[in-house]
This record gives structure tokens, C-alpha cells and sequence, in this order.
């Protein structure tokens, strides 16, 4: 649906994302998610989900069509609008992408002190977070210092810290053992079903222990296909 | 805590070594000028003349005259008293010259002093000028050795300088780059993501000048270099505290904030692709 309405967190209509010209790696993606939704992406190595969802945080900008996020335009946007933007998206990695030279409870603090939040507030939401993650103890180590899973973890309440729109997780699992991936995926149910929070979600592998409703489109020779069209199920 | 130190580390280690080599090229310079001085103040030369010389005019003549001081006759006079009878002495002091001490208000080079010879000798009713060239020559040499070793040490400082800084940059965009790449994925807008690396280099920039600030101070009150210059009379101040202190501290903050600057417009070309 395009152009998008208030339900709309994302819009996408015939975007194709390339690094070298003539070359797309996406081609002629249209989809929407609303507010709310749990969207899994899915695909072999290779085929351009990270592209797809960097494209979101504009870090890549679409070669062609329309590309919204929470009604702001990523194919002309100015770096200003984009910082402003990125302020109301949470983001975790695969790598984590942790700042090593800040401790842990610094690195959560990070978007809200970006928003402007007061010493106080950062720390009292900070607490919480790191509470909520079972890191609380460890809020004055430094990220070397933890295991992966305890990296994304500490990843996870940076992204939740600001309350944000809409979680953008490139692969938040593809590091971590059985366990750790048991409790982010926890996490991201809990911020989806709790809090309303959109939820986008690059992997290999959608978990089979989820206990919710969730769309998934699947990238196929650069094409983005939903899978409730192939199969007519789920959301 | 060991990455915090590390990524101050560097920037003090290369800011220090600047810094150092700036404040002995500092002492060289001074140390130089000095000597010059001291080689201006005690080099004169020796004027002749049939008449008495109006010194003001002559001054007024020749601007690099500094000031001439007439040589009393009667020291020439009294060391001949034993060699000559009275009346060769009565004769000699008839006819006797006029003798002028003539001092400069700079070291001149032998053409400079070349130059002046003749303007001395144009004038009515001197009959010689005597420069004492060939020491003056050989001294001046020496001088302009002293100048070139000084400029050329200056070139290397600036060689060691601008190789230090590029390296610096270089590690700057290692360390820098992906710390400002995570804050603008969370929105930080560039002032914020900038402040951090201001941060650090006006930080360093400071500990490295009160470090040389500190060493210097150090071989000043220690003494030995003060043994040095003594045994080539030269009295040069090693630190001069406020002049030294202002000079040092802002090259420093000027490299840091170029240094950081540079990290800044280079990260910033990695957004909006």
C-alpha cells in the first residue's frame, strides 16, 4: 500500500537496492509493514537481506522507487533528517557493533543520550534495562570483557533504550549458542508483544519455539516474495 | 580501562616527540642568536683619519654604524715611551692620526663588511679602515654553519612532524571511525559524534605540552645543560615558562584539532551513499 498511512511504519514500493550500477542485488520490492508487526526476512547467504535492511536505517539508499520509513522518504533524505530519523529506530547487529571503549552501562545509555535525556533519567532507564537483560551486575565491565551472548544482550537494551518506532535486527542470533539465541529471541518477542514495538528481523533460521504472530517474506534471486502468498498461512 | 589509555596513548607519544624536538630547536635558535649577539658586541673595527671626524655625521652616513669611540692617542703614545726619545715623542704626537673604535649594530657579512670599508674610506680625510677581515670571516662562517645545521634541523622536525601526523591519521581513522560510525547509527548528529574526538585531542594535546613542559623544566632546574652552555659562554634560557608554554600548547592543540577535523570530514563522506 503506497502511498502509507499512520499505521505504517515502512513502505516500499518497487525499491531496487544495488552497490554498483546496473547490478541490483533487490529489485522491485514492495511491501509495508504496520505498526506492531513482527516481520521475519529470510534468505541464503548472499541474497541481500542485510542490503535490504540497511536500506531501512539509510545506510544503502534505493537505486529506484519508493522507500519510506515512519512517513520520511529514504531516497532523498539529508544526513540530518537521517541522524533524526535513526534516533526513533533501535538496531542490533550480528556483531553486536558495541562501542569497546565505553562500559557497558555507557553503551546502553548511548540513544538516550543522543535524545537529549537527562544524567538522570539515562541511568534510571539504564537500570532497568540492564535488570530486565540480567547484566545488571556487569553495568561497569566493558564489552571485551563478555561473552557473545552477553554482548547481545547489552546490544538488545541499547536498541530498547529509547523506546523506539520500530527494532531492526540484521542476524541477532547468527553468533550466539542455543541459549543465548533463546533469550534475545525472548527479548524481541517481549518488546513486540509488551511494548508494540515494530519488529524486523534478518536471519537464516525463523525460531521454532515463537510464540506469536509474525509475517515473513523470503528473498529469492532478488526478489522479495511473502510466504503467506506461496503458502497461505500465518499472519 | 587499557583501550582508554591506548587511544590516548598514541596521539600523546607522537604530540610529545613533536613538541620535544620544537622546544631544543627553540633553545638552538636562541642559543644561536645569542652567540650573534655576543659576536656583534665584541667585534669592532679600527678607523684612521688625518682630520678629527664628526661622529654624528658619519653615523648619520653609514645607518649600520652603531656607535665609533675615539681612541685616545696617548695609550699608543705611552708604549713607545721607551723605544723613542722625548723629541721623536713630541714629533710623533704632531703628527699622530685620529683613531675611532667603530662598533655595528649587527653582525655584518663579509660583503656588508666589505661595503662599509668603502664608505668609511670615502670619506674626507679617512686614510684607512681596518676590518680585521679574515677573522671576521672565518667567525662568520661558523655562524652561517650554526644557521643551516639549525635550519636544517627545523626541516627534519617538519619532516618527523608531518610523517607523525599522517600516521596519527591514519590510526585516528582506525580508532575514530567506528565509534563515530555506531553514534550516527543511533542518530548522533555530527557535533555530538565530532565532541567525543575534540574531547580527546584538546585532552592529549594538554597532557603532552605539560609533559614537555615538565621535562624541560626538569633539565632546567637539574642544571647539566646550563654546565654546557657555560663551558661556551653562553648564559641561554632553556625554558622560558609563559612564552615557551604558550607556544608549545597552541602548536599542540592546532595539530589535535587538525587531526581530528581530518577524522571528521572523512568519516563523514561514509554517510548518504
Amino acid at each position: 500500500m503506497y502511498p502509507p498511512d499512520e499505521q505504517t511504519v515502512i513502505s516500499a514500493k518497487n525499491v531496487s537496492l544495488a552497490y554498483i550500477e546496473n547490478e541490483p542485488i533487490i529489485y522491485d520490492a514492495t511491501f509495508t509493514v504496520k505498526k506492531g508487526e513482527f516481520v521475519f526476512i529470510t534468505g541464503p547467504s548472499g541474497s541481500g537481506k542485510s542490503t535490504l535492511l540497511k536500506s531501512l536505517y539509510g545506510d544503502i539508499k534505493p537505486r529506484s522507487g519508493e522507500l519510506a520509513i515512519t512517513n520520511t522518504e529514504l531516497n532523498t533524505i539529508n544526513e540530518s533528517t537521517l541522524m533524526t530519523l535513526r534516533q526513533h529506530i533501535g538496531i542490533v547487529f550480528q556483531d553486536y557493533k558495541l562501542i569497546k571503549e565505553w562500559n557497558i552501562e555507557k553503551n546502553v545509555m548511548l540513544p538516550l543520550l543522543i535524545a537529549g535525556y537527562s544524567k538522570r533519567v539515562c541511568e534510571a532507564q539504564v537500570d532497568k534495562l540492564l535488570a530486565h537483560v540480567d547484566l545488571y551486575h556487569r553495568k561497569g565491565r566493558f564489552p571485551m570483557e563478555l561473552s557473545g551472548g552477553e554482548q547481545q544482550r547489552v546490544a538488545m537494551a541499547r536498541a530498547l533504550s529509547h523506546n523506539p518506532t520500530v527494532i531492526l535486527a540484521d542476524e541477532p542470533t547468527g553468533n550466539l549458542d542455543k541459549y543465548s539465541s533463546g533469550v534475545i529471541w525472548k527479548l524481541l518477542e517481549g518488546a513486540n508483544t509488551q511494548l508494540q514495538t515494530t519488529i524486523i528481523v534478518v536471519t537464516h533460521d525463523i525460531p521454532p519455539a515463537l510464540n506469536l504472530e509474525y509475517t515473513h517474506y523470503s528473498i529469492h534471486n532478488g526478489k522479495l516474495v511473502n510466504e503467506k502468498d506461496r503458502y497461505g498461512k500465518m499472519r | 580501562m587499557n583501550l582508554i589509555v591506548r587511544e590516548h596513548i598514541s596521539l600523546i607519544v607522537a604530540l610529545f616527540t613533536i613538541l620535544f624536538t620544537l622546544q631544543v630547536y627553540f633553545i638552538i635558535e636562541r642559543t644561536i642568536n645569542i652567540y650573534e649577539t655576543t659576536l656583534k658586541n665584541n667585534y669592532s673595527m679600527i678607523t684612521v683619519s688625518n682630520t678629527a671626524l664628526n661622529i654624528d655625521i658619519v653615523r648619520d652616513e653609514i645607518k649600520v654604524i652603531d656607535k665609533m669611540e675615539p681612541i685616545d692617542p696617548q695609550k699608543v703614545v705611552k708604549r713607545l715611551q721607551d723605544e723613542l726619545n722625548k723629541e721623536d715623542i713630541g714629533v710623533l704626537e704632531d703628527n699622530l692620526p685620529h683613531f675611532y673604535r667603530v662598533f655595528l649594530k649587527s653582525y655584518p657579512t663579509p660583503n656588508e663588511l666589505l661595503k662599509i670599508k668603502k664608505e668609511l674610506e670615502a670619506f674626507n680625510g679617512i686614510t684607512r679602515v681596518e676590518t680585521y677581515s679574515k677573522t671576521h670571516d672565518q667567525i662568520f662562517k661558523l655562524l652561517i654553519l650554526f644557521k643551516d645545521i639549525s635550519n636544517v634541523f627545523l626541516l627534519a622536525i617538519f619532516l618527523v612532524s608531518a610523517l607523525l601526523v599522517v600516521k596519527e591519521m591514519r590510526i585516528w581513522q582506525f580508532e575514530h571511525t567506528e565509534r563515530m560510525h555506531i553514534m550516527a547509527l543511533f542518530g548522533a548528529p555530527i557535533w555530538m559524534r565530532s565532541a567525543v574526538l575534540f574531547k580527546v585531542a584538546i585532552l592529549d594535546a594538554f597532557v603532552s605540552s605539560i609533559l614537555v613542559v615538565l621535562t624541560f623544566i626538569t633539565l632546567e632546574v637539574n642544571g647539566w645543560l646550563h654546565e654546557l652552555f657555560t663551558m661556551i659562554s653562553i648564559d641561554v634560557d632553556i625554558f622560558e615558562f609563559f612564552q615557551d608554554t604558550f607556544k608549545l600548547l597552541s602548536i599542540s592543540i592546532i595539530i589535535s584539532i587538525i587531526l581530528a577535523l581530518v577524522t571528521i570530514l572523512k568519516n563523514r563522506e561514509s554517510y548518504g551513499k
